[in-house]
């Protein structure tokens, strides 16, 4: 009875190991320079690459399924305002940017990777809904989506994400992914703080 | 007392077989989980294209879709041999492009209106595993090669402003008349 015991829990042991391990570096690995930083935005160095790590392919497929390599869109994404902090739902963001170097590009705010609902049908700003055209521009982030260019964050609390896309980039963009000029996430204040 | 030594070996091959088969099939799932979602949405039939409405809660099957993005769509079955793409290029759209991804998720092949240069209509021919695809194919932008029997063909095109719905019932029609077939 003992050693049926034993080999139940060995068995147990080594999915459990298996599936968290494979979990944590699907999220969190890959290759060492998988991801390019800037700021609070990241990106992905090889999407839809067929030379890219498994684990970075896992990932993409995952959370991000069909994307276009970067020479075709870059796709950055932020989970935290400027200051390092989680994106949540009690508090207003403004997103302050410029023109940016690219065919055309979005900030768009997703809740636990999905759309948000809101009765103005506006998930998004672009550069041509903006139409800032090479002015700086702010987009306003907050629970009702109010404000000048507001994005709802709805009702409910997730993990919030702003993605920034940028379709056909620059002659150049591609190589300093790390560095270019990319919008500001501020945060404005949060319900019930000081802040 | 004797310390197990094979099961805890037999746990670490567990644990490592685990992660691999997890690791390796997870590309494969996302595409066939995703691929049932949008079926379930509206009835997908192989290498027959069709448009989708702009992506909007709760019906957005594709997790982080572009809500900017009109997208007409079909997977391919490349089983009864090559297939020949066809569409207009829309005139309206802010950027147009055909990607195929393959089974495994890589995105095989992508052409957009930049690559072709102000034509007003684009046609491309999609080759399988097992086809045999002309010599002089490898580095024409025309040519898909693709790398899994079952894949997925994804057009976008994207809308200047996705609640103006005349725009974008215009954009659609455009859209709708992108066509698969047999290459012949």
């Amino acid at each position: 009875m003992r050693g049926v015991i034993i080999w139940l829990a060995a068995i147990g042991l080594g999915l459990g190991l298996g599936v968290g391990s494979v979990a944590f570096l699907i999220v969190r690995g890959g290759a060492a320079d998988a991801r390019i930083g800037n700021g609070v935005w990241e990106t992905e160095r090889h999407a839809g690459d067929p030379a890219t790590d498994p684990y970075s392919r896992a990932r993409v497929a995952i959370f991000g399924l069909w994307a276009l390599p970067p020479e075709e869109v870059i796709y950055y994404t932020a989970y935290r305002d400027k200051d390092g902090a989680v994106l949540n739902r009690p508090c207003r963001y403004e997103v302050r940017g410029a023109a940016l170097p690219a065919r055309w590009w979005s900030v768009t705010l997703y809740r636990d990777f999905f759309l948000i609902a809101n009765e103005v049908r506006r998930y998004s700003w672009s550069k041509t809904a903006l139409d800032a055209g090479a002015a700086p521009w702010t987009i306003q982030v907050n629970a009702r989506g109010e404000g000048l260019h507001g994005l709802p964050m709805g009702d409910r609390d997730g993990v919030f994400a702003l993605s920034l896309r940028l379709y056909q980039p620059a002659k150049g963009v591609l190589e300093r992914r790390g560095e270019i000029d990319l919008p500001e996430i501020v945060k404005l204040d949060c319900a019930g703080a000081n802040t | 007392m004797k310390f197990p030594i094979a099961p805890l070996i037999a746990a670490l091959g567990i644990a490592a077989a685990t992660h691999a088969a997890i690791l390796f099939s997870a590309p494969f799932v996302a595409t066939d989980l995703v691929i049932d979602r949008i079926d379930k949405a509206r009835s997908l039939t192989p290498n027959r294209i069709a448009v989708a409405p702009p992506a909007a809660p709760p019906r957005d099957a594709v997790p982080m879709s572009n809500p900017d993005t009109l997208v007409a769509s079909s997977w391919l079955d490349l089983g009864d041999g090559p297939l020949v793409f066809e569409a207009p290029l829309p005139e309206h759209a802010e950027y147009w492009s055909v990607s195929i991804f393959a089974h495994d998720s890589d995105t095989d092949f992508v052409l957009s209106d930049r690559d072709l240069e102000g034509a007003s209509h684009a046609r491309l021919e999609i080759y399988g595993p097992g086809h045999n695809p002309p010599a002089t194919s490898v580095d024409r932008k025309d040519v898909a090669h693709v790398s899994t029997r079952r894949a997925f063909l994804l057009v976008r095109a994207i809308m200047s402003d996705r609640n103006d719905e005349a725009s974008v019932a215009a954009l659609k029609e455009e859209m709708s008349q992108a066509r698969l077939e047999l290459l012949r």
